[in-house]
């Protein structure tokens, strides 16, 4: 029928066009949850590291400690970040591929502004409390900011983000009431949770 | 129900993908709205003008230096009138078949 084909591609243009001029932090389904299995994976990794100097890394010191333990779960942390981030990137470069547009226009600048921004400040507040000596602090303040992040990307992006901020950032507070079980707080905020929301992303496509 | 139920102001391609647009970006400058919709600047100026005559979009226009930038929102009226833009077209599809 004429209409009911009128009707469809009515409905086509603007699933289209949302889209294209949406989603280009494209955390979908396969990328959340490999994202949170790297996070998982880098976790286990941290704990193994960590276990047998419990006392150091559940209470803090209040002085710098950068002995070898130290770098070693820094540079964890990095690498950890960088895969992450050339993870998401793939997705995000592929999706606007086939789609086809690029990810270099305007608005696709301004969702990285918007999310790297509240990221980069928890980053340097994080290295803050590491250079203090404050351990403690890292997991929530890492959790809080990047719900943030999530949250002021979230406009730019696909709605279910907004559920996954406000997650992360509850748990990040939630974690400042358990501090010294900030590995368990990060595994479930960055694990976990990703996981979680691609799955309901996969089931939802 | 009928088809003049349909809201005339999005019987346009255009129209819809200015409007579908907006819903997920808050604000769009002209430019990212024409590259991404692929049409000329008279073609996408006279769309605009007329969703704005609905008082669909919020235009907004600013000085960045000497270059003026025009920006665009949905306004509340807008976001309204298109959400129930789709429910009908889902609702005719659903009586169609």
């Amino acid at each position: 029928m004429e209409k009911e084909t009128e009707y469809l591609e009515s409905l086509a243009v603007i699933r289209k066009m949302m889209e294209r001029s949406g989603r280009f932090f494209s955390l979908g389904g396969l990328s959340g949850i490999l994202i949170g299995l790297l996070a998982l994976g880098s976790a286990g990794l941290a704990w193994f590291l960590i276990k047998d100097s419990v006392p150091l890394y559940t209470r803090g010191t209040g002085y710098a400690i950068f002995d070898l333990l130290t770098l070693k779960l820094l540079g964890l942390g990095l690498l950890t970040l960088l895969l992450a981030v050339v993870l998401s990137l793939y997705f995000s470069i592929r999706a606007a591929r086939s789609e086809g547009h690029s990810i270099f226009s305007r608005p696709a600048l301004n969702l990285a502004f918007n999310f790297c921004l509240p990221l980069a400040i928890g980053g340097v507040m994080s290295l803050y409390f590491l250079w203090r000596g404050d351990v403690w602090y890292i997991a929530p303040s890492m959790l809080v900011f990047y719900g943030l992040a999530l949250f002021s990307a979230s406009r730019y992006s696909l709605q279910d983000l907004t559920y996954l901020a406000y997650a992360e950032i509850l748990l990040g507070l939630l974690c400042l009431f358990f501090l010294g079980k900030g590995l368990l707080f990060w595994s479930i905020g960055f694990g976990l949770f990703h996981i979680i929301y691609g799955f309901a992303n996969l089931r939802r496509s | 129900m009928n088809v003049n139920d349909l809201n005339k102001a999005f019987e346009s391609r255009v129209r819809l993908g200015i409007m579908s647009a907006l819903v997920v970006n808050e604000r769009m400058d002209f430019n990212s709205l024409k590259e991404l919709l692929g049409i000329t600047d008279g073609n996408l100026a006279s769309h605009i003008a007329a969703l704005e005559k609905e008082e669909y979009l919020l235009v907004e226009k600013k000085f960045i230096g000497k270059k003026t930038n025009t920006t665009y929102q949905i306004t509340k009226k807008g976001n309204k009138a298109f959400k129930e833009h789709i429910q009908q077209l889902e609702k005719l599809l659903k009586k169609l078949k």
